[in-house]
Protein backbone atom coordinates (compact mmCIF):
# COMPACT_ATOMS: atom_id res chain seq x y z
CA UNK A 1 0.00 0.00 0.00
CA UNK A 2 1.60 3.53 -1.02
CA UNK A 3 0.67 5.83 1.51
CA UNK A 4 1.19 9.67 0.96
CA UNK A 5 2.56 12.09 3.44
CA UNK A 6 -0.99 13.28 5.32
CA UNK A 7 -1.27 9.26 5.50
CA UNK A 8 2.55 8.26 6.31
CA UNK A 9 2.18 11.25 9.62
CA UNK A 10 -0.90 9.49 10.76
CA UNK A 11 0.54 6.41 10.35
CA UNK A 12 3.55 7.21 12.64
CA UNK A 13 1.70 8.71 15.00
CA UNK A 14 -0.67 6.14 15.46
CA UNK A 15 1.53 3.29 15.41
CA UNK A 16 3.81 4.80 18.20
CA UNK A 17 0.52 5.36 20.33
CA UNK A 18 -0.97 1.94 19.52
CA UNK A 19 2.16 0.45 20.39
CA UNK A 20 2.42 2.36 23.71
CA UNK A 21 -1.32 1.26 24.69
CA UNK A 22 -0.64 -2.25 24.01
CA UNK A 23 2.49 -2.64 25.66
CA UNK A 24 0.79 -1.19 28.58
CA UNK A 25 -2.03 -3.58 28.49
CA UNK A 26 0.13 -6.40 28.11
CA UNK A 27 1.99 -5.03 31.44
CA UNK A 28 -1.05 -5.32 33.01
CA UNK A 29 -2.45 -8.32 31.96
CA UNK A 30 0.86 -10.52 33.31
CA UNK A 31 0.10 -8.49 36.31
CA UNK A 32 -3.14 -9.98 36.52
CA UNK A 33 -2.14 -13.25 35.55
CA UNK A 34 0.65 -13.64 38.20
CA UNK A 35 -1.88 -12.59 41.02
CA UNK A 36 -4.81 -14.53 39.86
CA UNK A 37 -3.20 -17.60 38.37
CA UNK A 38 -0.18 -18.17 39.99
CA UNK A 39 2.09 -17.60 37.05
CA UNK A 40 5.64 -16.11 37.59
CA UNK A 41 8.30 -13.83 36.10
CA UNK A 42 9.44 -15.39 32.37
CA UNK A 43 6.27 -17.76 32.19
CA UNK A 44 4.36 -15.40 29.63
CA UNK A 45 7.08 -13.90 26.63
CA UNK A 46 5.87 -11.21 24.35
CA UNK A 47 7.11 -11.18 21.29
CA UNK A 48 8.06 -7.78 20.32
CA UNK A 49 7.74 -8.70 16.26
CA UNK A 50 3.93 -10.46 16.89
CA UNK A 51 3.20 -7.23 18.67
CA UNK A 52 4.13 -5.00 15.58
CA UNK A 53 2.70 -6.89 13.30
CA UNK A 54 -0.86 -7.13 15.13
CA UNK A 55 -0.17 -3.18 15.48
CA UNK A 56 0.48 -2.96 12.02
CA UNK A 57 -2.46 -4.44 10.13
CA UNK A 58 -4.85 -3.26 12.90
CA UNK A 59 -3.59 0.09 11.91
CA UNK A 60 -4.16 -0.63 7.31
CA UNK A 61 -7.23 -1.57 8.76
CA UNK A 62 -8.23 1.67 9.94
CA UNK A 63 -6.49 3.69 7.33
CA UNK A 64 -8.21 1.62 4.80
CA UNK A 65 -11.68 2.71 6.00
CA UNK A 66 -10.32 6.30 6.85
CA UNK A 67 -9.12 7.35 3.89
CA UNK A 68 -11.14 5.23 1.87
CA UNK A 69 -14.35 6.64 2.59
CA UNK A 70 -13.77 10.43 2.96
CA UNK A 71 -16.55 10.41 5.04
CA UNK A 72 -15.41 8.61 7.80
CA UNK A 73 -12.83 10.92 9.65
CA UNK A 74 -13.27 8.66 12.73
CA UNK A 75 -14.05 5.38 12.71
CA UNK A 76 -16.07 4.47 15.66
CA UNK A 77 -15.18 2.04 18.51
CA UNK A 78 -16.64 -1.18 17.65
CA UNK A 79 -14.96 -1.11 14.56
CA UNK A 80 -11.30 -0.04 16.57
CA UNK A 81 -12.38 -3.29 18.84
CA UNK A 82 -13.69 -6.02 16.38
CA UNK A 83 -10.13 -4.96 14.11
CA UNK A 84 -7.86 -5.16 17.10
CA UNK A 85 -9.51 -8.69 18.58
CA UNK A 86 -9.06 -9.88 15.04
CA UNK A 87 -5.69 -9.48 14.77
CA UNK A 88 -4.44 -10.16 18.56
CA UNK A 89 -6.37 -13.48 18.05
CA UNK A 90 -4.70 -14.48 15.00
CA UNK A 91 -1.30 -13.47 15.63
CA UNK A 92 -0.82 -14.02 19.53
CA UNK A 93 1.38 -12.05 20.73
CA UNK A 94 2.11 -13.54 24.02
CA UNK A 95 3.41 -16.99 24.38
CA UNK A 96 2.83 -19.36 27.26
CA UNK A 97 5.93 -20.94 28.72
CA UNK A 98 5.72 -24.91 28.56
CA UNK A 99 6.47 -24.98 32.38
CA UNK A 100 3.22 -22.45 32.84
CA UNK A 101 1.28 -25.50 31.13
CA UNK A 102 2.88 -28.21 33.19
CA UNK A 103 1.27 -26.96 36.49
CA UNK A 104 -2.20 -26.84 34.88
CA UNK A 105 -2.41 -23.06 35.49
CA UNK A 106 -5.24 -21.49 34.75
CA UNK A 107 -6.52 -19.18 31.82
CA UNK A 108 -2.97 -20.27 30.03
CA UNK A 109 -4.39 -20.82 27.05
CA UNK A 110 -6.73 -18.06 26.72
CA UNK A 111 -4.15 -15.18 27.70
CA UNK A 112 -4.37 -13.53 24.38
CA UNK A 113 -7.91 -13.25 24.14
CA UNK A 114 -7.88 -11.48 27.25
CA UNK A 115 -5.78 -9.43 26.37
CA UNK A 116 -7.47 -8.63 22.96
CA UNK A 117 -11.05 -8.22 25.52
CA UNK A 118 -9.51 -5.89 27.61
CA UNK A 119 -7.93 -3.50 25.32
CA UNK A 120 -11.76 -3.40 23.08
CA UNK A 121 -13.96 -3.28 26.19
CA UNK A 122 -11.73 -0.40 27.47
CA UNK A 123 -12.22 1.26 23.86
CA UNK A 124 -15.41 1.26 24.20
CA UNK A 125 -16.16 1.90 27.82
CA UNK A 126 -13.86 5.05 28.11
CA UNK A 127 -16.05 7.33 26.99
CA UNK A 128 -19.11 6.04 28.93
CA UNK A 129 -20.52 7.50 31.67
CA UNK A 130 -21.38 5.38 35.23
CA UNK A 131 -23.58 3.60 35.25
CA UNK A 132 -22.93 2.00 31.65
CA UNK A 133 -19.23 1.82 32.54
CA UNK A 134 -19.12 -1.66 32.03
CA UNK A 135 -20.69 -3.11 28.95
CA UNK A 136 -20.65 -6.50 29.49
CA UNK A 137 -20.67 -8.03 33.33
CA UNK A 138 -22.27 -12.01 32.67
CA UNK A 139 -18.96 -14.07 34.30
CA UNK A 140 -20.64 -16.88 30.96
CA UNK A 141 -21.24 -14.82 28.33
CA UNK A 142 -17.14 -13.60 28.75
CA UNK A 143 -16.01 -17.11 29.03
CA UNK A 144 -18.35 -18.23 26.26
CA UNK A 145 -16.47 -15.08 24.13
CA UNK A 146 -13.35 -15.79 24.98
CA UNK A 147 -13.92 -19.73 24.03
CA UNK A 148 -15.32 -18.44 20.65
CA UNK A 149 -12.30 -15.77 20.16
CA UNK A 150 -10.01 -18.66 20.51
CA UNK A 151 -11.32 -22.08 18.84
CA UNK A 152 -13.69 -20.59 16.62
CA UNK A 153 -13.42 -18.79 13.11
CA UNK A 154 -13.75 -15.25 13.61
CA UNK A 155 -14.37 -12.10 11.02
CA UNK A 156 -13.64 -8.57 12.20
CA UNK A 157 -16.17 -6.67 11.05
CA UNK A 158 -18.40 -9.32 12.99
CA UNK A 159 -16.82 -8.98 15.95
CA UNK A 160 -17.25 -5.10 14.89
CA UNK A 161 -21.48 -5.69 15.42
CA UNK A 162 -20.80 -8.16 17.85
CA UNK A 163 -19.74 -5.31 20.00
CA UNK A 164 -21.78 -2.82 18.59
CA UNK A 165 -24.76 -5.07 20.27
CA UNK A 166 -23.16 -5.58 23.78
CA UNK A 167 -22.37 -2.01 23.82
CA UNK A 168 -25.83 -0.84 22.86
CA UNK A 169 -27.93 -3.77 24.07
CA UNK A 170 -29.90 -1.65 26.64
CA UNK A 171 -30.81 1.21 23.88
CA UNK A 172 -32.09 -2.21 22.00
CA UNK A 173 -34.03 -3.92 24.61
CA UNK B 1 -33.30 4.04 -17.20
CA UNK B 2 -32.52 0.29 -17.70
CA UNK B 3 -30.82 -1.83 -15.26
CA UNK B 4 -27.11 -1.07 -17.13
CA UNK B 5 -27.51 2.92 -17.05
CA UNK B 6 -28.71 2.11 -13.21
CA UNK B 7 -25.86 0.20 -11.96
CA UNK B 8 -23.17 2.30 -14.48
CA UNK B 9 -24.78 5.39 -12.40
CA UNK B 10 -24.47 3.16 -8.65
CA UNK B 11 -20.74 2.48 -9.51
CA UNK B 12 -20.27 6.20 -9.54
CA UNK B 13 -19.35 6.30 -6.13
CA UNK B 14 -19.12 2.91 -4.59
CA UNK B 15 -18.44 4.40 -1.03
CA UNK B 16 -21.60 6.23 -0.77
CA UNK B 17 -23.49 2.99 -1.51
CA UNK B 18 -21.86 0.88 1.15
CA UNK B 19 -21.54 3.09 3.84
CA UNK B 20 -25.24 5.15 3.03
CA UNK B 21 -25.70 5.90 6.87
CA UNK B 22 -22.29 7.39 8.07
CA UNK B 23 -23.29 8.21 11.05
CA UNK B 24 -23.30 4.21 12.43
CA UNK B 25 -19.56 4.05 11.36
CA UNK B 26 -18.26 7.70 12.87
CA UNK B 27 -17.47 8.49 16.22
CA UNK B 28 -18.06 12.21 17.22
CA UNK B 29 -14.08 12.44 18.27
CA UNK B 30 -10.94 10.67 17.34
CA UNK B 31 -9.69 7.94 20.02
CA UNK B 32 -7.74 9.27 22.76
CA UNK B 33 -4.65 7.23 23.70
CA UNK B 34 -4.55 8.82 27.22
CA UNK B 35 -8.21 7.97 28.06
CA UNK B 36 -7.62 4.49 26.66
CA UNK B 37 -5.02 4.32 28.77
CA UNK B 38 -6.41 5.44 31.82
CA UNK B 39 -9.47 3.52 31.59
CA UNK B 40 -7.06 -0.07 31.39
CA UNK B 41 -5.49 1.33 34.55
CA UNK B 42 -8.92 2.04 36.26
CA UNK B 43 -10.22 -1.52 34.67
CA UNK B 44 -7.12 -3.35 35.70
CA UNK B 45 -9.14 -4.40 39.61
CA UNK B 46 -12.14 -5.28 37.54
CA UNK B 47 -9.93 -7.33 34.99
CA UNK B 48 -8.84 -9.48 38.22
CA UNK B 49 -12.32 -9.80 39.67
CA UNK B 50 -13.75 -11.00 36.49
CA UNK B 51 -10.91 -13.55 35.87
CA UNK B 52 -10.75 -14.64 39.46
CA UNK B 53 -14.54 -15.72 38.54
CA UNK B 54 -14.32 -16.42 35.10
CA UNK B 55 -11.79 -18.98 35.70
CA UNK B 56 -13.24 -20.39 38.81
CA UNK B 57 -16.52 -21.17 36.90
CA UNK B 58 -13.92 -22.65 33.60
CA UNK B 59 -12.49 -25.27 36.42
CA UNK B 60 -15.65 -26.96 38.06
Amino acid sequence: MQLNNEQKDWYEQKKKDTLDLISSAITDIIDVAQEVSGFINGEIEVDHQIVSSVVDRYLRDVLRIRFYHHEIAHIDCHKISGYLTYWICKLKPLKVMKSAYQKNLKFSHLINENLAWNLSITRINYQKQPPYKTIVQNNNFILYFLYTLHYRPINPDSLSITYYLLDKKEQLD
Amino acid sequence: MGLYEELLEASKDPAQIAFENISLHNDSKETDYEEWKKELKTHKTEQARMMREVFTIATK
